[in-house]
């Protein structure tokens, strides 16, 4: 025999599990009597509608039907059905009720973006045939509100992209709440998700992001609350001009990047100090943390030159931070036409980190205007540790550019190991 | 880092020289040092791999444990040299596969599987299904010299039975 056909089933199947569609693995039934009856056990199902844009519907669906009820793998692994524009709410709750023999560890449900109406979930995604999933991510979709409690006891990973709630904020807080064992969220809300404080209060939860998209509709009223005490990475972007309030301090926290466009974004920084790295985009530097908050553990520092705030706030940060030994200034976002140019004064005294800690500064898109210019002399002035100082300039010209190396270049350095490159 | 070395030798006898930390790599390596069932001058007989293949597993931890340093080395490495260092190791290990025969191939994924190295399974997987997504039953028999012991009415009567797969 040949050697593919003398591989153990168990390497065979995790051959199938490698495949990117469940049709690659069907059709290898009629390669030879070994092949005939391998494909039913495949612990990993995923059913494509996007994958080819000629595919009939109808075959694509009868294909689902069929394999699913041919299915007899103890457990599968992943679920994964990635579904365009002609699929509705009956057939995803036939195949629910098909798949709900095995045991799902993984389900994903990922719809399109371009639909123009919304595919409702069925409720037998809150029944006992889905109680051991492990990875859940729907996207693009409606949620059922149920009356009776939702919960899923092994959820690790839960990913919620553009859904819509029927039952809003009660609904949200409730699911939530009853998934124990919940690792990792991702939130990406939509404009009409009939959402308005999206509550987040899970204690065994890990990593948390949360987006807003950009055609939400800006809405003071709109927020989030975090309940999370175990959190150790934050990713938060939201311009809706909301709020986000925190209830608890979140004492592990590592990892955090936070680009809101909320006018007291306060509490926030207050209860992550122990962050160790920091990525910010703020609105508003007196606001972003009430005085007095220390980022003991603070080692990476980036933040974003979009908004006229960033000078101030940097040089807040600097001074809170002690411990800061890498610093990187960036635009993530494109700057408004208009927008007043952040205003350089030298603070009183030189922040802790310059003078023993900060190693390396690297600025992306400097321009040179005169307060860059500030700003870099006297961290170079200042910057008793720094051992390599990187700088991209924006400007096209090439006489303009010479311009701003020189001027940096001759700016004094207290490190007398600093490397000063221009890329 | 432990240096320590250990000797692992073929069912064809021949015997290779690998630091430990890289023979780690198996879980069934692991556990025998973990119990120490391994004696510093006797080599470990390991009787389902012959010489050639075994070179070659050696070879891929090898490349491995020094990748495994690296991160511990650079927790700080930006984004770009994550990256950079990602596809350093992607490109190393299609070059890996591309060099050797199909029969190796699956001589190698029997080694990986007999010595319990999950990195090394999945890699081979990944290789071979590569070879069958998107292809037609009868390239996928031709790829792999698989022997189609149906009948040409038996075929036909799984194909009309399941006409929905083969749609």
């Amino acid at each position: 025999m040949d050697m593919i056909s003398q591989l153990p089933d168990d390497l065979i199947l995790k051959i199938f599990s490698l495949l990117p569609s469940a049709k690659d693995v069907v059709v290898t039934m009629v390669l030879s009597k070994r092949w005939q009856f391998l494909w039913m056990f495949m612990p990993r199902l995923v059913y494509d509608d996007s994958y080819d844009h000629d595919i009939d519907y109808r075959k694509f669906s009868q294909f689902v039907d069929r394999s699913l009820i041919f299915q007899k793998a103890p457990v599968l692994e992943t679920l994964h059905f990635k579904l365009g524009q002609t699929c509705g709410s009956g057939d995803i709750h036939v195949w629910f009720r098909a798949a709900d023999k095995c045991c799902v560890r993984e389900l994903i449900i990922d719809i399109s973006s371009r639909r123009k109406t919304q595919i409702t979930l069925p409720r037998s995604l809150y029944s006992e045939g889905y109680r051991n999933v492990v990875t859940l991510e729907l996207s693009n979709a409606i949620l059922v509100d149920v009356s009776s409690p939702i919960s899923f006891p092994s959820l690790k990973d839960l990913s919620l992209e553009s859904m819509i709630y029927q039952g809003g904020d009660e609904f949200v807080k409730s699911l939530l709440s009853n998934c124990p064992v919940l690792e990792y969220l991702f939130v990406k809300q939509c404009s009409y998700d009939n959402v308005t404080i999206f509550t987040v209060k899970v204690p065994s939860l890990k990593n948390l992001i949360l987006y807003t998209s950009y055609d939400r509709v800006e809405d003071d009223a709109h927020g989030f609350v975090i309940d999370a005490p175990s959190l150790e990475w934050l990713d938060l972007v939201d311009n809706t001009g909301g709020f986000c309030i925190i209830e608890d301090n979140m004492p592990n926290m590592v990892d955090a990047y936070i680009s809101a466009s909320y006018s007291f974004p306060g509490k926030i920084l207050s209860c992550i100090t122990s962050v160790e790295r920091l990525d910010l985009c703020l609105l508003t530097s007196k606001d972003a943390y009430p005085v007095g908050s220390i980022f003991c553990r603070l080692v990476s520092l980036r933040i974003c030159t979009c908004e006229t705030e960033w000078l101030n706030l940097l040089m807040r940060v600097l001074q809170d931070s002690p411990k800061l030994r890498a610093l990187k200034l960036e635009p993530y976002h494109i700057r408004r036409a208009n927008q007043p140019r952040p205003y350089w004064s030298e603070p009183s005294s030189v922040p802790e980190c310059l003078l023993s800690n900060l190693e390396t500064l690297e600025w992306d898109d400097y321009e040179g205007k005169k307060e860059e210019k500030e700003v870099a002399a006297f961290i170079l002035r200042s910057g008793c540790c720094l051992k390599k100082v990187t700088i991209k300039p924006k400007s096209t010209s090439r006489g303009k550019k010479l311009e701003m190396i020189k001027k940096l270049s001759f700016s004094p350095r207290s490190s007398p190991f600093c490397r000063l490159s221009f890329n | 880092m432990s240096s320590n070395m250990i000797m692992l030798k073929s069912s064809d006898g021949a015997s290779f020289e690998i630091e430990e930390a890289a023979a780690r790599k198996s879980k069934i390596i692991a556990n025998m040092i973990e119990v120490e069932c391994v004696d510093e001058d006797k080599a470990i007989p390991l009787q389902n791999v012959t010489g050639n293949i075994l070179a070659l597993v050696i070879e891929y931890c090898n490349k491995h444990i020094v990748d495994d340093d690296d991160d511990v080395a650079t927790e700080e490495a930006s984004e770009e040299e994550e990256e950079a260092k990602k596809k350093k190791v992607d490109d190393w290990e299609a070059e890996f596969m591309n060099s050797m025969s199909l029969e190796t191939m699956f001589e190698l994924l029997l080694a990986a599987n007999y010595l319990n190295i999950k990195s090394l399974i999945d890699l081979v997987c990944q290789t071979i299904a590569n070879n069958i997504k998107d292809k037609t039953p009868e390239e996928v028999r031709k790829i792999f010299s698989i022997e189609n012991d149906f009948t040409p009415e038996e075929e036909e009567e799984i194909r009309k039975e399941n006409a929905w797969a083969f749609g």
